[in-house]
């Protein structure tokens, strides 16, 4: 693909009317330390509608608007990212939420250029809310945010893109990884200091993990196995802000660019050597033996169940990667991409899609990890399901998740069972890449926004003409809530249960736009059951939906990525669920695993395959809680 | 007034004008929203403005009559068509779905309103809400064909297998020698879980249409699941996406309506992706009439013309853009002077010019000190002119840029070191290389040699002998034989290239896109004759082989064999009788060639007359006023040329004002360049 040059772009400012709503929610939300100080909402009682999902984003004090540097100059950048995640910084057992921002792009751009100003005071960097959910005598959680960004200890005023969250140096504190336009960031949870108030210290040029570039999507995964979190940064384009890179509309009319339009970066794998810094393995294990493609999603899982995990790169408009972890002849790690005779580089065309965001999950609970990747508008999404061992088939149609997405541009893609049924049901954020020239001639000021989706898993039972019979889809957006009708500009979705009451809610981060936290209103109507899978301490269960703050020995040992659990009913597995917080697009989700019970309550317990390949039961769990299981905790079984 | 405004006036004037003087079920027209086309190409908004105040005028008249008559509803249906379908081309949904529904009104028994109207709806993603256009579309005509495809297809996308099933069979109860229905039944069966029977319905397809490459995909997938992964291997080496072809009299010829810049640059740019270059070429050419100071049109046609082998005129196309590349007062170079002379030195480099593509690589690193592409490159080229010590410093620079570029450059650099002598550092190079790539035989019998070279016999015969525990799975490695290949041409080493390609042909001599690829590479560098015989042994094996007939009459006519690309054509036009790219070049070659003896203006007559029934566009024209030159029927020809030329862009005005004059004086046209032949042979695709 060449580049198109064309003539300079002519852009309209933002409305008034979307400008003077962050605006008022900023004013209203500071009191005089610049602190949000809202009255905590009550997430079950907040409406007597009988949606899905409302958004108790603003309400609960989580006011973050993103601002995106738009100067129109129609920046491939300035609409690409939009990211975050659920983190509990501070080991409260509830999850905190940081937000990336955007800054001015191009030489010299001053700020008053920007279409949309920000909303947050200068400098403009990414934000922190602690999640400060307190529960009432009777239960009921009252959740509510403190805008903690300027207490956090460094300004991450890098262009962000996207984030990954896990606890790189093992010292029991979620750290966190920035993928950004620039300078790649590596926030290390420096712990609570002499006032209690958590801060974090930038270290990635010392840990090696400084890569220059436009970082997208990223994953922490052992994929050595040796107890050390190691890296993967995904890279899209090598990005043009010089603003000799123009591109057009069918009719001429200056529009964003592809990523064809600049050249490819390779992604990277770091190797966490244990001691704080990372090296570059990218080469040493494989990665370099295909040329680069424009990635932005990642997946972690072990998907063809040799026991190491492996790692699924969407790649805009190329084929995606499927980077299968063997061992060579001498034992040492290499990658195979094998995504082609998988069968989930392309779709069942044999064409290669514009790969956005992507998740892993098993949806049709065969015990294996299946793919769902979000892809351009007038393209398919596509699930790719896993017919064990790596072997996939494009499952789009037969599913019900194809055509319903060939109007939709989609991002942020994540696996959730939001009715507790105990089969996954899927969520989609989407907006567009380029303008709509019909909003254009409306005179639109953000020309790219659209509807989310919700999509409900019928379960094995569902009608299908399809033999064998398919696991099938049916959208419930139209009854997903308001939230769900609102049209804008969202790319990543990240999945957690931020009030602890047994349900999966949502983050939708908007480009340029608000913040959107969506609150299940129905999951914790049905049974449940949720569990943290750590690394080895005395076991010890935590006290009633709400982890606790300080345990024994100083923090707790860290979430073990790509544990997998399962409940046994009459001496079988089912549901097999992975602590995972990786997928989707720019996003970083709660490591903890929730399992809907709806279909039936009664279990004979859990069952934990670590990521050293040893398994354990554990029996007579109550359910309606959370657990926190610890490697050698359970009762040892033989691996099947 | 602006269309729009009046056009609401209009139409309540209409609805109630029509209501007076017929039925009751007036029909009622739904006003077109206004759109903003101003930052739109002149020439589309020019195109879409004229289309929309046609149908103004149409409307006025229709208001006029009060009693209204057929031929005007019939006028104005078509009136609407027309511009629903320019705004369906370029994506103006909404005021497309107007438009039809308009047209549909005014004449609700039109199979094409209706059809036209349901790929509308699809095209947005809507696949169940198109399904009751489509089918009033065919109980209107039903033994339309692209309906019934189309409808096979949405229900398949639907999951809907049963119903999909249905209409793929309808589709080859009418004509069974089409590729899309086999395609689409044998998704079906894959769907069904009936594998045996869909490969056997996808090799039917491939066989019907060689060109649909989502077929191999496809044949992979299925022999994967049957366990026969050396055929899954063997297909995927051929896969491509592209679905087989749906010939659809209303939607085909929307993408050569559309007359913005921008769309030719898009097809451009689609057609290079494709390797499609001469269709690459004639979309760029069209940009260039349409705007000739733009930059990335003749940047595009200089890479089409380059794939064709067209070294000199690709190029005269990066000289065209030189000056473009500079700002306003004529001194400074844009940053797309640096691409510009990339390219050139790339030429520079094929042509065997060395000392010029150092020269332009060196003025392009100047423009883009870190382009790691153009780094390696200018490294390769002074290693060819054996200036080895600044080769290895280039090296260097670009691992130090670009340390993923390193295991590219650790054999080059190791290769560079032992043309110095320098016995230690190559040897370093060569194990760092082989350490990443242990499988690969080509590096292992460079290594060797170049162990021999530095008098190092033993470890030379070591290397020698691991590459011949290699040399036994050649087969197994067809993939990566075949991507290796691809990478080392786009990195122009044809060299290294030809040799993966030949080492696959030689595991597999029947891997028809290898050999066709291998064939592109002969005509990229000008070996015509060679690639003629690559060519023709694709078309011995597979005689649908689109590309592989449409590259040897490219490399028949660049390599002067004008008798011979007139047979190919004649050949191929048996295989595909309908294909007007495969028509127009023959007509242009039987009307333009040099060679008195290929040359035959009435056969040249015969076959653009069928062309020009079908469809009688620009280019059709342009043929038809050749040929009717070229059988001395010179004031037909002159009459038509004269319309050509009124018609064409400034670019193109000298030459057909040339063509003119020769005509008026009964003399007719020459090929000047290889170039005028070729013109056309994608430019309908």
């Amino acid at each position: 693909m060449i580049n198109l040059v064309i003539g300079g772009p002519a852009r309209v400012p933002w409305a008034a009317a979307s400008l003077a709503l962050g605006l008022s929610l900023t004013l209203l939300g500071c009191d005089g330390d610049g602190r949000r100080a809202t009255e905590p909402l009550e997430p079950e009682t907040a409406s007597l509608e009988t949606a899905i999902f409302i958004d108790g984003g603003a309400a609960s004090g989580l006011d973050a608007v993103h601002f995106n540097g738009m100067s129109g100059q129609l920046y491939l950048s300035e609409i690409t990212c939009g990211g975050g995640g659920f983190v509990d910084i501070d080991n409260d057992g509830d999850l905190d939420v940081y937000v990336s921002q955007g800054q001015m792009i191009g030489p010299d751009t001053p700020i008053d250029d920007a279409l949309v100003p920000p909303q947050h005071p200068l400098p403009i960097s990414d934000r922190l809310y602690r999640n400060d959910l307190r529960r009432a005598a009777d239960g009921t959680p009252h959740l509510s945010f403190t805008d903690i960004t300027d207490s956090m200890g460094l300004a991450a005023t890098t262009y962000g893109c996207g984030i990954s969250a896990a606890d790189f140096d093992n010292d029991g504190r979620v750290d966190i990884f920035l993928a950004n336009l620039g300078p790649d960031q590596l926030l290390h949870n420096q712990g609570p200091d002499a006032d209690g108030v958590v801060t974090f210290r930038d270290v990635a040029a010392s840990a090696g993990v400084d890569g220059d570039g436009m970082s997208t999507a990223a994953a922490f995964v052992d994929y050595d196995l040796d107890g050390w979190l190691d890296l993967y940064v995904g890279s899209y384009v090598s990005f043009d802000n010089s603003g000799a890179t123009r591109c057009a509309s069918l009719s001429g009319a200056p529009d964003y660019c592809g990523p064809g339009a600049y050249p490819t970066e390779p992604d990277a794998l770091y190797r966490n050597r244990g001691d704080g810094t990372f090296e570059e393995v990218s080469e040493a294990v494989g990665l370099r033996s295909v040329a680069p493609q424009p990635a932005l999603g990642v997946a972690i899982a072990d998907f063809d169940d040799d026991g190491w995990p492996d790692i699924y790169v969407a790649n805009d408009g190329e084929p995606n990667h499927l980077w299968l972890n063997h061992r060579d002849a001498s034992g040492r790690v290499r990658f195979a991409e094998q995504g082609l005779l998988a069968g989930c580089a392309v779709n069942g065309g044999g064409a290669a899609e514009a790969g956005m965001g992507t998740d892993a999950g098993d949806y049709d609970d065969d015990g294996d990890f299946d793919i769902f990747v979000a892809h351009l508008i007038k393209e398919t999404n596509t699930l790719y399901r896993n017919d064990g061992r790596a072997t996939f088939v494009d499952a789009s149609a037969a599913s019900g998740l194809g055509s319903p997405s060939l109007a939709r541009t989609s991002f942020g893609a994540a696996w959730l069972d939001y009715d507790n049924d105990g089969w996954l049901d899927l969520m989609v954020a989407s907006g567009g890449v380029v303008l709509d020239p019909e909003l254009v001639a409306q005179g639109d000021p953000f020309p790219l926004h659209m509807e989310n989706q919700l999509f409900h898993n019928l379960g094995a039972g569902a009608p299908s003409q399809a033999v064998p019979p398919e696991v099938s889809f049916v959208e419930v957006t139209a009854e997903a809530g308001d939230v769900f009708q609102l049209s804008e500009v969202s790319r990543g979705v990240a999945v957690g249960d931020v009030d602890n009451d047994g349900d999966p809610d949502a983050l939708v981060f908007n480009n340029s736009g608000p913040l959107r936290l969506l609150l299940n209103q129905v999951g914790q109507n049905q049974p449940w059951i949720g569990l943290r899978l750590v690394g080895a301490e005395p076991s010890r269960d935590l006290p009633g939906g709400e982890p606790s703050r300080d345990l024994p020995g100083g923090e707790p040992p860290r979430d073990l990525l790509g544990a997998k659990a399962a409940i046994l009913r009459q001496g079988r597995t089912t549901r097999w669920r992975q602590t995972q917080t990786a997928g989707s697009y720019n996003v970083s989700g709660d490591p903890r695993i929730l399992i809907g019970l709806g279909d039936d309550p009664a279990i004979e317990g859990l069952r934990v395959v670590w990521p050293d390949g040893t398994v354990e039961d554990w029996l007579g769990l109550a359910i309606g809680r959370y657990h926190t299981l610890r490697q050698g905790g359970g009762q040892r079984v033989e691996a099947p | 007034m602006r269309g729009f405004q009046k056009l609401l006036l209009l139409v309540p004037l209409l609805g109630l004008t029509l209501a007076c003087g017929a039925p009751p079920d007036t029909p009622q027209l739904t006003p077109l929203p206004d759109l903003d086309l101003n930052a739109a190409d002149p020439a589309a908004r020019q195109q879409l403005d004229e289309q929309r105040d046609t149908v103004e005028k149409l409307v006025e008249q229709l208001a006029d009559n009060l009693a209204g008559n057929d031929a005007d509803l019939g006028a104005t249906a078509e009136a609407y068509g027309d511009l629903g379908r320019l705004y369906l081309t370029y994506d103006f949904l909404d005021a497309a779905e107007i438009s039809l529904r308009n047209a549909q009104t005014l004449e609700p028994d039109d199979y094409r309103w209706h059809y036209l109207l349901a790929y509308l709806v699809m095209t947005r993603g809507q696949l169940e809400a198109s399904l009751p256009d489509y089918a009033r579309a065919l109980e209107l005509r039903p033994d339309f064909l692209p309906a019934i495809l189309r409808l096979g297809r949405v229900h398949l996308a639907l999951g809907q297998t049963a119903q999909a099933k249905q209409w793929f069979e309808r589709a080859l109860a009418l004509e069974p020698q089409i590729a899309a229905a086999h395609e689409g039944l044998g998704k079906v069966q894959v769907a069904d879980g009936d594998l045996a029977t869909a490969v056997a319905s996808f090799e039917r397809a491939l066989e019907l249409e060689p060109t649909a490459t989502g077929n191999h995909y496809a044949l992979a997938q299925a022999y994967r699941d049957l366990g026969d992964l050396q055929q899954a291997r063997r297909h995927l080496e051929q896969s491509g996406d592209v679905a087989a072809r749906i010939v659809d009299p209303l939607i085909n010829p929307l993408a050569s309506m559309a007359l913005s810049v921008q769309f030719y640059l898009v097809q451009g740019a689609e057609a290079l992706d494709d390797q499609d270059f001469a269709a690459a070429v004639a979309a760029y050419r069209s940009a260039l009439q349409l705007d000739e100071q733009n930059l990335p049109a003749h940047q595009g046609l200089a890479v089409g013309l380059e794939r064709l082998g067209d070294l000199v005129g690709a190029q005269q196309a990066l000289f065209d853009a030189l000056p473009l590349a500079r700002d306003d007062d004529g001194t400074i170079l844009r940053p797309e002077a640096a691409t510009l002379y990339r390219s050139l030195g790339r030429l520079a480099a094929l042509d065997g010019r060395d000392a010029d593509a150092v020269a332009d690589y060196r003025a392009s690193l100047a423009l883009q000190p870190e382009q790691p592409g153009v780094l390696l490159r200018l490294a390769n080229a002074l290693a060819r002119q054996r200036q080895f010590a600044e080769a290895i410093e280039h090296f260097d620079r670009l691992v130090e840029i670009s340390p993923q570029w390193a295991p590219a450059v650790w054999e080059r650099r190791g290769t560079a070191w032992v043309n110095l002598g320098q016995r230690q550092q190559a040897i370093a190079d060569f194990e760092r290389a082989i350490e990443v790539t242990p499988d690969d035989l080509r590096l292992r019998q460079l290594y060797a040699d170049a162990l021999r070279r530095l008098g190092d016999a033993a470890a030379a015969e070591d290397q020698r002998r691991a590459a011949q525990d290699l040399e036994g799975t050649g087969a197994d490695r067809a993939p990566s034989l075949l991507a290796e290949a691809r990478q080392l041409m786009r990195q122009q080493d044809f060299t290294a290239a030809e040799a993966r390609l030949r080492e696959l042909l030689a595991s597999q001599p029947d891997a028809h896109t290898a050999r066709r690829e291998l064939a592109d590479l002969l005509g990229h560098t000008r070996r015509y004759d060679e690639a003629v015989e690559e060519y023709q042994q694709v078309i011995d094996a597979v005689p649908e082989h689109e590309a592989a007939r449409r590259g040897q009459v490219v490399a028949l006519v660049l390599g002067g064999r004008l008798g011979e690309a007139r047979l190919a054509l004649q050949d191929a036009l048996r295989t595909f009788p309908r294909h007007r790219g495969f028509a127009v070049t023959q007509v242009r070659l039987l009307a333009l060639s040099p060679d008195p003896d290929v040359r035959d203006g009435s056969l040249a007559l015969r076959i653009i007359e069928r062309v020009h029934r079908d469809r009688p566009d620009a280019q059709a024209n342009r043929a038809l006023a050749l040929a009717l030159a070229a059988a001395q029927r010179f004031e037909e020809a002159a009459d038509l040329q004269r319309q050509v030329l009124a018609g064409a862009p400034a670019a193109a005005a000298e030459l057909e004002r040339a063509r003119l004059q020769a005509f008026e004086q009964g003399r007719a046209w020459t090929a000047q360049s290889a170039d005028e032949i070729l013109l056309a042979l994608g430019a309908s695709r």
